[in-house]
C-alpha cells in the first residue's frame, strides 16, 4: 500500500508543479535500464535499444510524436552513439514506464531533456556489444568501434553484427557512464533525416488512436452541455436506444481528479454503440435537458469589457519592476492597447481514446502529449497501482497543447469501467471546437515613456488573461507573462503587471503559451516606437537589446520561471541574419511592406521578416517570410525546418483568420468553416536559415511561432500605414 | 445492400445506405487509412475516389458507391509506389501525418484529370485539404515533383 501512496504522491507533486504536468528530471541510471527485457525475437539492451535476432535494431522513443519530429530526432541520438545502420532502424513508442523519464511533450523540451540520457543509452548498448566482440576476439575494447550495425576491429578487419553478438552482449555489465562521441565524429546527428513514419503515413498504414481495434470493443460519443460549467438536468434514453447498433446510453458525471484542471471531464450523456456512426446517430436522437450554469450569459464582448476594467483597476500582480527614472523626466508617452482573441488548438485528429478496464489493471491507447499524467490520474481514480495502468500512445495527429489535457482518456476509462467492455471515445470536430481548453483571450496596455530626446526610457506592459493556473492560485500569472516579463530590452524602467480575470472560456496551453500573445504585443509595440521616433524598426530592436551579454531576469515566480536567461548576443545575431537575408534596407515599392520581429523561448532564438503585398482587390497577401532560428546544436535540420515552415502557416492564420468567441455561454465556432486555418494558397515564399549551433540542442516546436504574426502585422503597417492592435485582421 | 468494388475487390455491403462512406470503410470494411477530421466536408482528410473522382467520404453516403469503384489510400498503389507517394517521401512532407492520406488522394485524382496544372489550379484543387501542421510548402513541392515524374513516365523516359 505504501508503494502505491508514495508513487501517487510523486505523480501528484509532478502534476501540480508544471504546466500540463511535465515531470522534470529523472535519474539517469534508470534510463539505461538495469535489466534486459526479452521477448522471443527482440533483446533489450537497456530501456531504449532492442536488437532482433534478425539483426533489426528497434529504438524505443520515450515521448509521443505529435508532428514535431521527435520520433526521428530522439532515436537519432541513440543510433549515433550505438553505431546503428540508420536506414534499418525501426522506431516504436514506449509504453508508460518510469524508465523512460517524463515522457511528456509540451514545452519544446524533449530534445534538451533527452539529449544526454539518450546518447548515454546508445553508448551503453554500444559498449556492451563492443565488450562482447572484444571478448570473442581477445582484443581490447578500445581497439573496436561500431559502424552501421557492426562492431569492427579496424586493425584486423574483423567485424561481427549486432545480432551475432547479442547472446553475449546482453550478459555484459551495463556501463553507467559510457563515453560519448565527439560532435566532430557525428555521422547522423546534424544531418537532414526523413521522418521515420513517412512510409506508413503515405500508404495509410500509420496507426492513429481511432484505428485501435480490440475484441468486444464498443464506440462512444458524448453529448456535453453547450455551456461550460452547465449540468445535466434530465435525459431520455429510449430514442437513442432505438437506433440500430446502439447498446447503451449512460450518464457520465463531471469529474476532476485531485483538482488537476487538465483532466477535467465535463460530463454529459454517453451513447455507446457497435460502431462509430451508430453512436453518432444515437446521440442525434438523444433528448437532453441541461441546467446551463453560471456561465450562461458569458460573451466575448463581456469578457473584453471586464478585461478592460481590470487593466484599470485589477492589476494586482507586479511581475517585474526594475530600474528607476531618477533625473529623467517623461516628456511624452505612447499608450497602446491590444485585444487578442481566444484560440483553439484544433489538431486535425479529433480527441479520442480507447480504454480497457479490468478488475486489476487498465490498458488504454490513444493520442496524448503526457501519457504518464494520464496514467497517474487513472491509477488514482481506479485505485490501482500505477504500474497496473498502461498507456500506449499512438501516433498523435497534432498536439499544439490541447493534448496536455487528458480528459478524453479519462472519459474512455470511466465508460469502460461502467460497461465492462473496451470503449473507444470519439469527439467530433464540433465537440473539439466547443469543449476545448482554449488559449485565453487577452488585453494588453503598453505605455512607453520618452525623455526630452525622444528616447524610450520607460516601458510598462499590463496584461489581463484568464489564467491557466486559476484565478485563486498563489501565482496566477505563472504561465501568463512569459514573453513580457522576461523582456530583454534596455529601458531605464520596466514594469510588467498582471491581472487574472475569470471567464466562461476554459483556459489551456496553445503553442508557445503566453509567448503567443505577449511576443505579439511587445514586437508590435517596439515597431510603433520606431515609427513614433522615426527610427528603423530593425535598428531600434538592436539598439534596445544593447550590448551582447547574458541577461538574467529574476521574476517573483516559482521554479525555473523565476529565473530567465536571455543570451542577448544570440538574439541580436538572429535579428541581424534575418534582416540581411531579407535585404531589410532595400526600399519597398508601393503596395508592399516589410515587418520584423524576434523572440526568445527558453534557449532558442528566432527572428522573422515578413513581406506583404496589397493585391489589386485591396486584399493583403503574405508573399515572403524570412525566418532565422538558433536552437543551439541542430540534431535534424530538416525536422527543424519543417517546424519553422509550419509555424509560418500558423502565424498567417493567427493574423487573418483565427478567433474563438463566446455568446450566451456557448462557443460560436463549430467546425473548420467557422474556424479556418491556412490553406495551400496562403503559402508564401519561404527563406529559412538555421544558425549552426554548438553545445546542446534547444527546442524548435514552439520557438519559431511567436515572431511570425507580429512581423506580418508590422509589414501591413509598412504597406498601408494601418496599425493592427486587434486580431484577427479580416481580409476583405 | 450496396454493391461496389473497394480497391479492386468486389464487395456487398449490408448497411443503411445513408451511412457515410467514411464509416463504412473504417468500421465495417476495416480500412482505417481514410481519416476522420471534421465530418462536414471541410478538411479533406477523408478523401477517397469514386470511379477516380475525389469525394469527401464523410459526407458521401454509401448509396453513392452503388456499382462504382471506391479507391482508398490503401488501394492507391499496391506498394506505396504511386508517384505522389514517392514524391511525398522524397520531399519528407508529413509532420503529424493525419491529413496526408487525404492530401495524396485529392492530388491523385486531380493530377489524373489535369496532369499539367498551373499553380493557381493546384491551389484551387487542394483548397479543401487542410493541414494543421502547415506542411503546405512541401505539399506543393511534392505535387510538382510527382507531376514531373508522371510526365516522364507518360513520355516513356
Amino acid at each position: 500500500m505504501s508503494d502505491i501512496s508514495q508513487s501517487r504522491r510523486l505523480f501528484l507533486k509532478a502534476l501540480l508543479t508544471s504546466t500540463g504536468g511535465l515531470v522534470v528530471g529523472f535519474p539517469a541510471a534508470r534510463i539505461l535500464g538495469l535489466d534486459s527485457k526479452t521477448n522471443d525475437t527482440n533483446i533489450a539492451l537497456g530501456a531504449f535499444v532492442e536488437i532482433g535476432t534478425d539483426g533489426s535494431v528497434t529504438i524505443v522513443a520515450p515521448v509521443p510524436e505529435v508532428g514535431q519530429g521527435v520520433h526521428t530526432a530522439l532515436p537519432m541520438l541513440v543510433a549515433e552513439e550505438l553505431g546503428a545502420d540508420w536506414p534499418q532502424v525501426r522506431v516504436r513508442q514506449a509504453p508508460t514506464g518510469s524508465e523512460y523519464g517524463s515522457m511528456g511533450v509540451g514545452g519544446s523540451d524533449s530534445i534538451r531533456d533527452y539529449w544526454q540520457p539518450l546518447r548515454k543509452a546508445g553508448a551503453a548498448a554500444r559498449d556492451m556489444l563492443i565488450a562482447a566482440a572484444a571478448a570473442a576476439w581477445a582484443v581490447s575494447p578500445d581497439s573496436c568501434r561500431t559502424e552501421n550495425g557492426y562492431v569492427v576491429h579496424p586493425a584486423s578487419g574483423r567485424r561481427l553484427s549486432f545480432s551475432a553478438l547479442l547472446p553475449t552482449a546482453r550478459e555484459m555489465h551495463v556501463p553507467q557512464q559510457p563515453k560519448l562521441k565527439d560532435v566532430r565524429d557525428y555521422a547522423l546527428i546534424g544531418h537532414a533525416t526523413p521522418n521515420v513514419h513517412v512510409a506508413d503515413i503515405v500508404t495509410g498504414k500509420a496507426q492513429y488512436g481511432m484505428d485501435i481495434r480490440l475484441p468486444g470493443m464498443l464506440f462512444a460519443v458524448i453529448e456535453r452541455c453547450p455551456v461550460y460549467g452547465g449540468t445535466l438536468k434530465s435525459f431520455s434514453k429510449a430514442e437513442a436506444l432505438a437506433v440500430p447498433g446502439v447498446v447503451n446510453v449512460t450518464e457520465i458525471e463531471p469529474l476532476m481528479i485531485r483538482d488537476f484542471s487538465y483532466g477535467e471531464v465535463l460530463g454529459g450523456v454517453a451513447v455507446i454503440a457497435e460502431n462509430t456512426w451508430a453512436a453518432m446517430q444515437g446521440r442525434e436522437a438523444l433528448k437532453v435537458v441541461w441546467e446551463d450554469g453560471p456561465h450562461r450569459n458569458e460573451s466575448s464582448s463581456a469578457i473584453s469589457s471586464r478585461f478592460k476594467d481590470a487593466l484599470d483597476t485589477g492589476l494586482s500582480h507586479v511581475i517585474r519592476n526594475e530600474g528607476s527614472l531618477d533625473h529623467i523626466d517623461i516628456d511624452e508617452e505612447l499608450v497602446l492597447e491590444y485585444d487578442l482573441p481566444a484560440l483553439s488548438q484544433s489538431p486535425l485528429e479529433p480527441m479520442n481514446f480507447t480504454a480497457d478496464v479490468r478488475p486489476e489493471s487498465c490498458e488504454a491507447w490513444g493520442p496524448v502529449q503526457v501519457p504518464r499524467n494520464l496514467q497517474a490520474l487513472l491509477a488514482i481514480w481506479l485505485e490501482l497501482p500505477v504500474d497496473s495502468v498502461t498507456i500506449n500512445t499512438t501516433l498523435v495527429g497534432g498536439g499544439f497543447g490541447r493534448r496536455l489535457a487528458v480528459d478524453y482518456g479519462i472519459e474512455a476509462t470511466v465508460l469502460s469501467r461502467i460497461t465492462g467492455r473496451p470503449i473507444q471515445v470519439l469527439w467530433t470536430r464540433e465537440d473539439d471546437m466547443q469543449h476545448g481548453f482554449y488559449r485565453t483571450p487577452s488585453r494588453h496596455r503598453v505605455a512607453i515613456g520618452f525623455d526630452k530626446k525622444q528616447r524610450p526610457v520607460r516601458w510598462r506592459h499590463q496584461i489581463v488573461t484568464h489564467p491557466i493556473a486559476g484565478t485563486t492560485s498563489e501565482h496566477p500569472g505563472i504561465y501568463e507573462v512569459q514573453g513580457a516579463a522576461d523582456l530583454p530590452y534596455d529601458f531605464e524602467q520596466i514594469t510588467v503587471q498582471y491581472a487574472p480575470v475569470q471567464t466562461g472560456i476554459r483556459p489551456g496551453s496553445w503553442r508557445s503559451v503566453s509567448h503567443s500573445f505577449n511576443s505579439f504585443v511587445t514586437n508590435c509595440a517596439i515597431d510603433e516606437i520606431a515609427a513614433y521616433t522615426k527610427n528603423d524598426p530593425y535598428e531600434l530592436h538592436q539598439k534596445l537589446l544593447g550590448e551582447p551579454r547574458e541577461k538574467t531576469i529574476i521574476l517573483p515566480l516559482p521554479g525555473r520561471r523565476g529565473k530567465v536567461v536571455c543570451d542577448v548576443a544570440r538574439l541580436k545575431r538572429v535579428l541581424k541574419l534575418c534582416a540581411e537575408r531579407a535585404d531589410w534596407h532595400r526600399p519597398t515599392p508601393n503596395g508592399r511592406g516589410k515587418g520584423i520581429a524576434c523572440c526568445y523561448y527558453k534557449t532558442t532564438y528566432a527572428a522573422h521578416v515578413a513581406e506583404v503585398t496589397v493585391t489589386d482587390d485591396g486584399n493583403i497577401r503574405v508573399t515572403r517570410v524570412v525566418a532565422v532560428l538558433d536552437c543551439g546544436l541542430v540534431v535534424n535540420p530538416d525536422g527543424v525546418r519543417a517546424q519553422i515552415e509550419g509555424a509560418v502557416m500558423d502565424g498567417i492564420a493567427t493574423v487573418f483568420d483565427l478567433e474563438v468567441t463566446m455568446q450566451d455561454g456557448q462557443i460560436q465556432q463549430t467546425n473548420f468553416d467557422t474556424y479556418p486555418f491556412a490553406r495551400l494558397a496562403d503559402t508564401p515564399e519561404l527563406d529559412i536559415y538555421l544558425v549552426s549551433g554548438h553545445g546542446s540542442p534547444g527546442g524548435a516546436g514552439e520557438p519559431p511561432y511567436p515572431s511570425v504574426a507580429p512581423a506580418i502585422v508590422n509589414a501591413i503597417y509598412d504597406a498601408t500605414g494601418e496599425r493592427i492592435r486587434k486580431l484577427p485582421f479580416r481580409r476583405t | 445492400m450496396v454493391s461496389c468494388t473497394i480497391n479492386g475487390k468486389h464487395r456487398k455491403i449490408n448497411a443503411d445506405p445513408d451511412t457515410p462512406l467514411l464509416w463504412v470503410l473504417r468500421d465495417l470494411v476495416g480500412l482505417t487509412g481514410t481519416r476522420f477530421g471534421c465530418g462536414g466536408g471541410f478538411c479533406g482528410a477523408c478523401t477517397v475516389h469514386l470511379d477516380g473522382q475525389a469525394v469527401r467520404s464523410c459526407i458521401t453516403p454509401l448509396s453513392a458507391a452503388q456499382d462504382r469503384a471506391v479507391t482508398t489510400i490503401e488501394g492507391l498503389s499496391s506498394d506505396g509506389t504511386h508517384p505522389l507517394q514517392q514524391a511525398w517521401t522524397v520531399e519528407n512532407v508529413p509532420q503529424c501525418g493525419y491529413c496526408q492520406a487525404g492530401q495524396i488522394m485529392n492530388a491523385a485524382a486531380f493530377l489524373a484529370a489535369n496532369p499539367t496544372p498551373t499553380d493557381s489550379e493546384i491551389n484551387n484543387a487542394m483548397a479543401g485539404n487542410l493541414c494543421r501542421c502547415g506542411t503546405y510548402p512541401r505539399i506543393r513541392k511534392a505535387i510538382h515533383r510527382a507531376m514531373r515524374n508522371m510526365q516522364q513516365r507518360e513520355s516513356g523516359e
